[in-house]
């Protein structure tokens, strides 16, 4: 069996808000992503993917539990663990080859490095042409490109990418994750993914978690068998749909639950309002 | 087979692409439009003017303004004001940008400055600094040095906001993203803080700017030796109606070249930025 690169030990994280309320976002979450694995985890929107992912980056504290990155316990943000964010995060006064290339400068890597690295992973993207471009001027999945870029530049132990697609189009995001499937198969990485899309979910991922909503926790552990390369036509085979159809009643239950307790969070007003309206509807006004 | 026909459906006078809200026009058309607006303005003037419908004294035409001005240009009187009240604007403005940018960017980032000098800020900002001129003249005199003191104060407080809002609003996502990639604190402000605050600083430099101008000509009217608002000032005690709008037209085209100055150094400073264009 291969080694664990990354383990996510028992982590758990309760958010207080600025009015003194506890979210629980997180409950005894255990995970690993093992050498050269992709790992997807999917969940419902609230449930808490991008907080796992940031606590793993070493952007967030968990209230407990750890973050192992081979054998060595993480406390804060790395060049390690690249990152790729759900929101365009591209610095705009820098061109595609600079952005991609931040990393390396800060480290101080020579001039030489630097240009054939940037070189290699813009044709890799199939942005070549683009390299003195500005970020404005590229559509949503090119930026996106370019920031997968930018975190590989870094050589990090795990790629961390949290619902990179999740604002393009279907057209685009299926190109897209084919695109960073055959990046991840070529350059051997290991990949942490986190997405709401079970289909993504389920063609990028050696193994899927499942997540429950609020707290959020590991609900289901599938592996997927499909061998690299995987060619696009897998996303229709029956095996495909059978995972498909168990993962989305799994999931279907919690986004009732978070749909349920977006309700209940409209609800719940201050206490003032609260007093008002209830003698309001005393009066019979309401 | 059917097709969709449409051939009978005539256009509306309302249809034109002019009527439509927020569609671009040709820029052959707005300028015309602009033509437009501007030459009956003129055409206006030129009527009650050269027509004696209006006193010279309150309306002169615009020949004898062009007049009185090129012999105000020639005398160097004009030049003198101009200069001063140049020199001024420009010395009170750097003055607070160069003090602005830094605390705005701090108190922007970093929670305890804010609430280190938010109060101050916050009082004083409401406080209109025309009130406050007859203070500064007590204190520093008619010169330059009170000029200088009401454009500070009027542009600092308001600056200093500004440009902590500018800083505040730029996304964590961005800071977070070069720790990711091993930035140090001192990489995440120079490298990426201020490089992303840029366009937002020099939109509110180019705006402050502007009012610099209200405050410096308020201060000149109310007590001053030279400059172009204590030129309208006298010119309007010796009923000069040319020269009071000859000191007009001068603040208004200089208005324009500072504003149009801060866009063309927009463009070549911060070609990446949106507010350059495309
Ligand atoms: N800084 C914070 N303070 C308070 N609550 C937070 C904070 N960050 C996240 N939360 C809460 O924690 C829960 C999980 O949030 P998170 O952003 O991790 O969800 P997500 O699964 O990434 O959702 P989405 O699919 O919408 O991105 C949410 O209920 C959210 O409101
Ligand atoms: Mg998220």
């Amino acid at each position: 069996m291969a080694r664990k690169k990354l383990i996510i030990e028992n982590v758990s994280k309760v958010f207080t808000t600025a009015r003194g309320q506890t979210i629980e976002a997180l409950r005894h979450v255990n995970a690993y992503v093992e050498e050269g694995e992709f790992v997807t985890i999917v969940g419902t929107s609230g449930c808490g993917k991008s907080t796992l992912l940031r606590i793993v980056a070493g952007l967030e504290k968990p209230t407990s539990g750890r973050i192992l990155l081979d054998g060595k316990e993480m406390h804060r943000p790395g060049a390690d663990r690249g990152m790729v964010f759900q929101s365009y995060t591209l610095y705009e006064w820098l061109t595609v080859s600079d952005n991609i290339s931040f990393g390396l400068r800060l480290r101080g890597v020579s001039r030489k490095e630097i240009r054939e690295k940037t070189r290699f992973l813009i044709e890799k993207i199939g942005l070549s042409g683009f390299e003195d471009t500005y970020p404005k001027y590229l559509s949503g999945g090119m930026k996106q490109r370019v920031a997968i870029a930018r975190a590989m530049a870094n050589d990090p132990s795990i790629l961390l990418l949290d619902e990179p697609f999740g604002a393009l189009d279907a057209q685009t995001r299926t190109i897209m994750q084919e695109l960073l499937l055959q990046l991840v198969e070529e350059n051997r990485m290991t990949v942490l993914f986190v997405t709401h899309d079970i289909d993504e979910a389920i063609f990028l991922g050696d193994a899927v978690y499942v997540m429950s909503f609020r707290p959020g926790t590991i609900k289901e552990e599938v592996k997927i068998d499909v061998p690299h390369p995987r060619s696009p036509e897998v996303r229709t085979s029956p095996f495909f749909m059978d995972l498909k159809r168990s993962i989305t009643a799994a999931i279907r239950e919690e986004t009732i639950r978070s749909i349920e307790a977006s309700k209940a969070d409209m609800r719940r007003t201050s206490p003032r309002v609260s007093g008002w309206l209830s003698r309001l509807r005393g009066r019979r006004i309401l | 087979m059917s097709t969709r026909n449409h051939s009978h459906y005539r256009p509306k006078w309302s249809d034109r692409e002019v009527f439509q809200p927020k569609q671009p026009i040709p820029r052959g058309q707005y300028i015309s439009f602009s033509l437009t607006s501007f030459g009956v303005i003129f055409l206006a003037w030129i009527i009650l003017s050269y027509g004696r419908l209006v006193d010279a004294i309150f309306l002169p035409t615009p020949g004898s303004i062009l007049k009185v001005g090129w012999e105000m240009a020639v005398s160097g009187e004009l030049w003198e004001h101009m200069l001063a009240s140049v020199t001024t604007i420009l010395m009170g403005f750097a003055l607070a940008a160069v003090l602005a940018v830094p605390l705005g960017i701090l108190m922007g980032s970093f929670k305890f400055v804010e609430a280190f000098i938010e109060p101050i800020i916050n009082f004083v900002r409401y406080l209109p600094v025309s009130a406050m001129i007859p203070l500064l003249i007590l204190w520093f005199g008619i010169g330059r040095t009170e000029k200088v003191a009401v454009i500070f104060i009027g542009t600092f407080f308001q600056l200093i906001f500004l440009i902590s809002d500018v800083s505040a609003n730029i996304s964590k996502e961005l800071l977070e993203s070069a720790y990711t990639q091993g930035a140090r604190k001192r990489d995440v402000v120079w490298r990426v803080l201020i490089p992303a605050a840029m366009p937002g600083i020099f939109d509110n430099l180019r705006m402050t700017l502007g009012w610099a101008w209200t405050y410096l000509i308020v201060a000149e009217l109310v007590s001053a030796q030279r400059g172009l608002g204590y030129m309208i000032l006298q010119s309007m005690r010796g009923l000069h109606t040319e020269a009071i709008f000859v000191g007009l037209v001068v603040i208004g085209l200089l208005g324009l070249i500072t504003d149009q100055s801060f866009k063309v150094l927009t463009k070549l400073l911060l070609p990446w930025s949106e507010k350059a264009g495309y």
